[in-house]
């Protein structure tokens, strides 16, 4: 089992307060300065937690309680830091050499060949890092890292794609933590997935159930929930899986809200992606509301429509040519797509 | 003694290897105990204090008007050279270890290498250019002390 309980305060900024475990390919998301690269210093052994314990295969790297702390030479955990950290005065080979350690030279040698042929750098093994692309950095720090036998890898942010993660979990089949602020990523590739911010866990499980499930309402707008209203159970209809849901100055449909009564306060979450848009001369839609458009921002993919009442909606650049001339507006607000939090 | 210029590249040169040595050992260990020794001073502020005396032996002991406290030798002359010039190398090996990327050291000890294999691999290769310069100024520093010894010994009180 590989468990990590750290809690380490850097006044102002941080208090990091972190309970989790590590199975698989576990990916921490959250926003910069959360405590992510904190949360992998401390488990390398590179910055020292004020409490808790942290335990690799049931062995004891740190224990604030009983005074254990293990060095990071025998902590056994790759680490592959946001900045790239090949050593400059060594060749790429060199620098895998160095972490080969253990074993006869040719033994050494076949281990080194083999790791290089695997992330595809064997034709620039004689390169020195300041002549490889990042990509290339990133592939000989994350071979270095296996060559040196961990028991588990740790992943700073540095641009991880799908094709090197699964390289990684065909060479290494050990527990990988990843940081990442890249949301799509810990969809296609993690396991699990744990939401951090300004150094606390505000969720964690299957990535899938975590990015349609939010808990609170601060997970929710870490994952892109930019439409979050508070109101008031209305109407509960466990039958039909519905509820009403009414709010300042509107009132929706949604879904049926589980354990809360009628008359509780509820947060409704809605994606900018989920809500669509109409004209406001046509026939008034099931769960939409009238609203005046105030700003529209174009992206690389979507148009972001804001409206007034802090409604944000996202609408495809075709969508938003055949609708720009609209004189007023409608938002639909689909049942299936309302979160309550 | 008879001074040349031969003698004094010597004993420059001698007093310079020791120093490099030395400065290196205690570098090592100010680099790799760095809680221990965060407060200590910096050891180029001994220069000062140091050389004043470490001339006044030179000049004294060995000068026809001198203490000569301690016979005036080649010997003599390297520890002289070793104790005025040491801190001076001690503080230019200290900084270009401070100048280091710690990214470098930490992921030498994340792969398991020990602070001797961190020190000897990878901060001294990467430190030897301002430390050949640390110790080629050193080297010319003492080859200039030596020279006023020579000339103030050999030609002024000979």
């Amino acid at each position: 089992m590989t468990h990590a309980r750290i809690g380490k305060k850097i006044p102002p900024a941080l208090a990091l307060d972190a309970d989790f475990e590590i199975a698989g390919l576990t990916a921490l998301y959250g926003p910069a300065g959360g405590g992510k690269t904190l949360i992998l210093e401390t488990i390398a052994g590179f910055a020292k937690p004020d409490s808790g314990r942290i335990m690799l295969d049931d062995a004891i790297l740190f224990d604030a309680e009983a005074r254990v702390d293990v060095p990071p030479r025998r902590r056994r955990c790759g680490y592959v830091a946001q900045r790239d950290a090949l050593f400059p005065h060594m060749t790429l080979r060199r620098n895998l050499l160095f972490a080969s350690h253990g074993g006869a030279r040719l033994e050494r040698s076949r281990r080194v060949a083999e790791m290089l042929e695997r992330f595809e750098l064997t034709p620039i093994a004689a390169s020195r890092p300041r002549d490889l692309s990042p990509a290339e950095a990133l592939r000989g720090a994350v071979a270095r890292a296996l060559l040196a036998a961990p028991k588990l890898l740790l992943l700073d942010d540095r641009g991880f794609d799908e094709a090197l993660l699964r390289a990684i979990r065909e060479a290494f089949a050990g527990p990988v933590l990843l940081v990442t602020g890249d949301l799509d990523l810990c969809c296609a590739a993690a396991d699990r997935l744990i939401l951090l911010a300004g150094g606390r866990i505000l969720q964690s499980g299957a990535p899938r159930a975590v990015v349609d499930r939010p808990e609170s309402v601060e997970a929710a707008r870490l994952l892109g929930f930019s439409n979050i209203f508070e109101g008031e159970i209305a109407a509960l209809d466990p039958v039909r899986k519905s509820s009403r849901i009414e709010f300042a100055e509107f009132a929706l449909a949604g879904p049926f809200v589980s354990g809360r009564f009628r008359g509780a306060r509820v947060s409704i979450a809605v994606l900018p992606a989920d809500l669509r848009v109409h004209s406001g001369d046509i026939e008034r839609q099931p769960n939409a509301i009238p609203a005046s458009l105030v700003r529209v921002s174009r992206g690389a993919r979507a148009v972001r429509l804001e409206f007034s009442g802090g409604i944000l909606a996202e609408v495809s650049f075709a969508e938003f040519e055949r609708q720009k001339d609209n004189k007023s507006w409608q938002v639909e607000f689909p049942p299936q797509a309302l979160r309550a939090l | 003694m008879n001074w040349s210029l031969w003698l004094v590249l010597r004993l420059a040169g001698l007093a310079t290897g020791i120093s490099v040595a030395i400065g290196l050992c205690l570098a090592f260990i100010l680099t790799t105990r760095k809680p221990h020794f965060q407060g200590a001073p910096f050891p180029a502020q001994f220069k000062a204090l140091l050389s004043a005396p470490v001339l006044f032996y030179w000049m004294g002991s060995g000068g026809r008007g001198g203490a000569g406290f301690w016979p005036f030798t080649e010997a003599g002359l390297v520890v002289a050279g070793v104790i005025s010039a040491g801190p001076l190398f001690l503080g230019a090996a200290r900084s270009a270890f401070a100048g280091l990327d710690p990214n470098y050291g930490q992921a030498a000890r994340g792969l398991g290498a020990s602070e001797w294999q961190v020190f000897s691999r990878i901060h001294l290769p990467l430190a030897f250019r301002p430390i050949l310069i640390g110790a080629a100024s050193v080297f010319l520093g003492l080859l200039a002390e030596l020279a006023i010894v020579w000339w103030c010994t050999g030609r002024m009180f000979a």
